[in-house]
């Protein structure tokens, strides 16, 4: 994942902690790198190393990650997202 | 916690447990949307609207009502605002079901309770028939519950989409429209065996 996709998975949990409905938003919206990516960060999880430089994110990041395991949004494939996101991105 | 106008899991057993308690007779109501998935065991979700499905409900809407109220909840509230969860008895119309026939679904199932009181019996369309009606609406909420009735194995999607076929119409047509919002994007998953929950055993 590059930092971008990164930057941009964080932004999608971030938006999901104070709206739960963030996530189907962003399926109407064709956001397939944003969600690919908070796809993948739900998947490693929030990096630790974050608790120590910076603390609120870290507990806002596993708040999010948190209740898309529990809403069951885990089951986005994040491979099929991916491949979406290449073809729109070829296709633009 | 939930604000006044909603009901989570626990307020919804809660007002179950008031409405058994109030209810003069035995009987069964059938449960549809959101309050169905919550006591199908979502965790976060919350409603504000406690639907009945009145076609498979055995109680009369006068019983209903007075159980409903004695309960502290409004009954067939159809006001733009409320103030606190209502118990809406819906039937064919707007919101369109398929039919049952001697109580099993086009899908080969029955109705699966979800929970019992002492008078009261609250039961749920297969899981599969309540994500299709989810997807023919298919509003941000909706794509949620899908999502949650998937995660858990409760059905899948090709059992979604098959459903969906003995809607209705137009429900059954907007219900196959708008699979591929999820269709796509949504790991293949087999159900448990509680998609089997209720079907009809026919050995």
């Amino acid at each position: 994942m590059t930092r971008d996709d990164w930057v941009r998975g964080q932004a999608l949990l971030l938006a999901f902690r104070q709206d739960r409905l963030a996530i189907p938003k962003a399926l109407r919206a064709r956001q397939w790198v944003d969600l690919a990516a908070a796809r993948e960060i739900v998947e490693q999880d929030a990096d630790p190393r974050l608790a120590l430089t910076d603390p609120a994110l870290y507990r806002s990041l596993r708040e999010a990650i948190t209740e898309f395991h529990l809403i069951g949004w885990t089951v986005l494939d994040a491979d099929a997202l991916r491949a979406h996101a290449t073809l729109h991105q070829a296709a633009s | 916690m939930p604000d006044a106008a909603s009901v989570d899991s626990t307020s919804l057993l809660q007002i179950l447990e008031r409405m058994d308690s109030a209810l003069e007779r035995s009987g069964t109501i059938c449960l549809i949307g959101a309050s169905a998935i919550i006591l199908l065991g979502a965790p976060t979700r919350q409603t504000g609207d406690i639907d009945l499905w009145m076609p498979e409900t055995d109680l009369p809407d006068s019983i209903l009502a007075k159980a409903t109220r004695s309960s502290g909840l409004d009954w067939d509230n159809r006001a733009d605002i409320v103030e606190r969860p209502h118990v809406q008895p819906i039937r064919p119309g707007i919101v369109q079901l398929p039919s049952t026939n001697s109580g099993i679904w086009p899908t080969g199932q029955k109705s699966h309770e979800i929970w019992r009181g002492e008078r009261l019996v609250v039961v749920a369309p297969p899981p599969a028939i309540l994500g299709a009606a989810k997807m023919a609406a298919a509003r941000d909420h909706d794509l949620e519950d899908v999502v949650f009735l998937v995660s858990r194995r409760l059905t899948n999607l090709a059992a979604i989409r098959q459903a969906a076929t003995y809607f209705p119409a137009p429900a059954g047509e907007d219900a196959l429209e708008n699979m591929p919002l999820l269709e796509a994007f949504l790991a293949a998953r087999t159900p448990r065996k509680t998609e089997n929950l209720g079907k009809e055993d026919t050995r």
